[in-house]
């Protein structure tokens, strides 16, 4: 098969994952989830700075080296649907294929398995950017704060696009588990909030226990954020040095999970066709 | 209505639960730590920004809270056990919709309210874990030291949030039947009702228009009851204002789901309609 025809699953894969989201059927768990989830996540955290009061976040500044928490937590949560569609995506893409009864269809036909499963990720990732934009608007409308530094917009919509890219490849990884473990709703609730936890979405992971950031230092978000909050919070540019640590890992992480992801998923697949067990529960 | 047909009906949704939740052992993995990450991310809530000794000052100053960490595991467990009931005894009739058997369900003659409640209490059994297991992990972890004067008290503050729960559970599982799109709906509520039944901070700390809505949330009676009993040394005598609103919602809730769910099950069979997505 051509890459023209491997384009055209791909494209179609991809219109058909957006299309969903705003039929009747799911609109409202993109607003559950991927507005109303972090925009409340959000506001919890900043009534507990209410709380606290922002003169007493001594840990934050001395772990962050920002001195405003609001912009940091906006930008923190905006990344959440990125998150959830990291987590759900290609997992929840085989599943309800499983659940309609309409997966040994599809993987019988000849498209490619691989642009097949990237359109419909890519088709959600495109929806966490949606998401990222309305959180970050309704943060900064609602939530009121000053920049100390002019946002370098370049170098922060570079840390986007590698933070999808990244975690793109990571939603791949996790794909291939579909097969494996069948019910995977409960394993991505564990895997969405424990990402929000060790990406350091609401809180510097500098704050966090050295276990802890050694784990967070595994996902490509963590390093997204990084860069998405130096450039708009202290306005890094795109080779400024205190973005270079962050830029290479993102791509080296980025590198490693997109192996990982296509062979698991090959191998998984493979394995559970061979066992007649696509579609088994 | 005989007892021994309504305990078969019971028996029957509990076993059939069980036998599906133990299928997976991947859910059954899931279900354990689930927990974890949600109670690490409330905590470092507040200590990513201040320290422990600070944040417990200030709470203890502004709200009368003694224990920092107590006041979040209670909240975390109550919230974790009314999303169980929601998705698990508010979905099951939607999750018989989508498996095609809601039809057989409801020809058979077994009372509803029985299966609901079998399917709530099944519910609560597969999430007991979160509240022994939590518990645990605080004290092993945290550190936590409950704070309790009055036993009795926390077994009945307890036992009603579970109660209180259950109903939660059976009025969202008729309003599930009732409109197919209460499952997006629920999933809408379930970020604002975490916020607003203070399961991370005492409802006082809220915006007031959030604390007006915090009092009309069973979620929040039950924290409130749980966090007094076993964290702030209260007792039996004192919960009654907690316990009261608690127990009415749960008789609101249990008569109301009730009501609901017969009248939709007679306009579905004669419309013909039970079987729709």
């Amino acid at each position: 098969m051509g890459f023209e025809f491997d384009f055209d699953v791909f494209k179609g894969s991809y219109r058909y994952s957006l299309l969903q989201t705003f039929r009747y059927m799911n609109a409202g768990f993109f607003i559950g989830l991927q507005v109303l989830g972090p925009i409340f996540l959000l506001l919890t955290s900043w009534t507990i700075l209410q709380i606290i009061g922002p003169s007493a976040v001594t840990t934050f500044v001395n772990t962050s080296g920002f001195t405003d928490y609001v912009p940091f937590v906006i930008i923190g949560f905006a990344f959440q649907a990125v998150i959830m569609n990291a987590v759900w995506s290609g997992s929840n893409g085989i599943r309800n294929e499983q659940q309609q009864g309409t997966v040994e269809a599809i993987f019988v036909t000849p498209a490619n398995k691989i642009a097949w499963m990237l359109g419909k990720i890519a088709g959600n990732i495109t929806m966490a950017l949606v998401s990222t934009f309305i959180v970050l608007t309704i943060g900064s409308l609602a939530l009121s704060f000053t920049l100390k530094a002019s946002p370098d917009i370049l170098a922060a919509a570079f840390g986007v696009l590698l933070t999808l890219i990244g975690m793109t490849a990571f939603a791949f990884a996790l794909a291939g588990l579909t097969f494996l473990t069948k019910k995977t709703e409960d394993i991505n609730q564990v895997l969405w909030t424990s990402l929000v936890f060790f990406t350091g979405l609401a809180f510097p992971v500098e704050a966090l226990p050295a276990w802890a950031q050694a784990i967070s230092s595994i996902f490509p978000i963590t390093y997204g954020l990084s860069i998405t909050r130096g450039a708009i919070l202290r306005g890094n540019h795109v080779l400024d040095p205190q973005l270079l640590f962050p830029e290479v890992s993102i791509l080296v992480l980025t590198s490693i999970y997109i192996p990982i992801g296509y062979f698991s998923f090959k191998i998984l697949f493979d394995r559970s066709r061979r066992k007649g067990a696509l579609t088994g529960y | 209505m005989r007892l021994e047909h309504e305990w078969l009906t019971f028996k029957g949704v509990i076993l059939r639960h069980f036998k599906e939740f133990v299928s997976y052992r991947a859910s059954v993995l899931a279900t354990i730590i689930w927990p974890l990450p949600l109670l690490a991310l409330n905590v470092y809530q507040y200590l990513g920004l201040a320290s422990e000794q600070q944040v417990g000052q200030i709470l203890s100053s502004k709200y009368g809270i003694s224990s920092f960490s107590g006041m979040i595991i209670l909240g975390t467990v109550v919230y974790l056990l009314y999303n169980r009931m929601l998705w698990g005894t508010g979905a099951s009739l939607q999750e018989e919709r989508f498996n095609g058997t809601i039809e057989a369900l409801l020809l058979t003659p077994a009372n509803r309210m029985t299966i609901l409640l079998a399917s709530g209490f099944s519910s609560l059994l597969e999430g007991a874990w979160w509240i022994v297991g939590v518990f645990l992990l605080s004290w092993i972890i945290f550190g936590v030291q409950p704070a309790v004067s009055d036993w009795g008290a926390v077994i009945v503050a307890l036992l009603s949030t579970m109660i209180a729960l259950v109903a939660v559970g059976v009025f969202f599982a008729s309003f599930f039947v009732l409109t197919r799109a209460a499952d997006q709906l629920a999933t809408s509520l379930q970020a604002p009702i975490r916020y607003a039944s203070g399961v991370a901070f005492p409802v006082a700390a809220l915006p007031v228009v959030f604390q007006l809505l915090a009092y009309i949330l069973p979620v929040t009676y039950g924290i409130e009851a749980l966090r007094s009993t076993v964290v702030q040394q209260g007792t039996l005598a004192g919960l009654v204002w907690v316990l009261g609103p608690l127990y009415i919602f749960t008789f609101v809730l249990i008569v109301t789901g009730h009501f609901v769910l017969r009248r939709v099950e007679a306009q579905a069979k004669r419309t013909g309609s039970l079987y729709k997505i």
